[in-house]
């Protein structure tokens, strides 16, 4: 292999990103080309300058997630849908045990509850509404621009 | 807030900070784009797989955000193609070494670097994360590279 070919594949080799084949070739020609191997010692050095520059985040940004989050979701969940939720909880556990085999019944007691407290299934799920960006992706090719 | 976000964030932040500075270099600007990405996050957080699926998460929307904001800040300029314009003068203490390379570099072929050599993915998962094929990350990958090491040469800094 020559010089051209092994620069070529440097990086992927000491990414450990070659397969066994190509990676003995490298390695092979590293042990018989003092300037290949004088390339691979630049790309180490490359590299721990990536680590060497690592910054901490100012602590304010976890003290920014924590106040957004507590501030996000309070009202709802914990003043009406909290507890609603332990009381059809509770309301099924007494059905459950009291009525048995009421099925009938525990459903319309849970249906009763929800209406109580004008809860839909909508309002459940409300908090999820704006995380469609789980599945926001990028998918363009840049490749075939030129840089 | 909840013990499992608190690690998640302690385990992660610190990757996924510098990944948003390297693309942005500013730190004001990494740190808004990260706080929201977090929170995105947590808010969402019951609908995650475990710990594989909140990391493609993290950097895919990190890279995402980052770049979508290069592209808003430099709209009216030709910013996102200096390819052969001057670098910043390595004699600018403020501006380092690394500062220097990165800013050679455009976002498509920075990101891929940056997952890399600081968040530590294989080029299977930078995939993943950034929805391109394998043969795109690894072109992407040893053109940016082959640009660094050209520039460092030029500019005798490594
Ligand atoms: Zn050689």
């Amino acid at each position: 292999m020559n010089c051209k070919n092994t620069i070529g594949r440097l990086y992927d080799y000491s990414r450990n990103e070659l397969s066994g084949n190509d990676k003995s070739t490298v390695e092979n020609h590293l042990k018989e080309c003092p300037s290949c191997a004088e390339e691979l010692k630049k790309l180490a050095l490359l590299s721990a300058l990536f680590k060497s520059g690592l910054r901490e985040p100012s602590p304010a940004v976890l003290a920014g997630i924590k106040k957004r989050l507590s501030a996000g979701r309070h009202p709802l969940f914990s003043v009406i849908l909290r507890p609603a939720l332990a009381m059809a909880a509770a309301v099924f556990l007494l059905a459950g045990v009291f009525l048995y085999p009421g099925l009938d019944r525990k459903a319309k007691l849970s249906n009763t509850l929800m209406n109580d407290y004008n809860i839909t299934e909508t309002a459940l799920y409300d908090d999820n509404a704006e995380f469609d960006e789980v599945s926001y992706i990028y998918g363009n090719d840049y490749d075939n621009e030129v840089f | 807030m909840d013990l499992r976000f608190e690690k998640i964030y302690k385990e992660n932040s610190k990757y996924v900070y510098n990944v948003a500075l390297g693309m942005l270099r500013n730190r004001d600007e990494a740190e808004d784009i990260m706080q929201n990405v977090f929170i995105k996050l947590f808010e969402g957080y019951g609908s995650f797989r475990g710990d594989a699926d909140i990391k493609t998460y993290l950097y895919r929307m990190t890279v995402n955000k980052t770049i979508d904001y290069m592209r808003s800040q430099n709209l009216h300029s030709n910013k996102l193609e200096l390819i052969e314009q001057p670098g910043p003068q390595k004699t600018d203490s403020s501006v380092s070494l690394l500062d220097a390379l990165l800013d050679r570099l455009n976002p498509e072929l920075k990101a891929p670097i940056l997952l890399a050599e600081i968040g530590g993915f294989s080029y299977k998962e930078i995939s993943e994360i950034m929805n391109i094929n394998l043969g795109t990350v690894k072109s992407r990958i040893n053109r940016g590279i082959a640009k660094l090491r050209e520039y460092a040469d030029k500019e005798a800094l490594l």
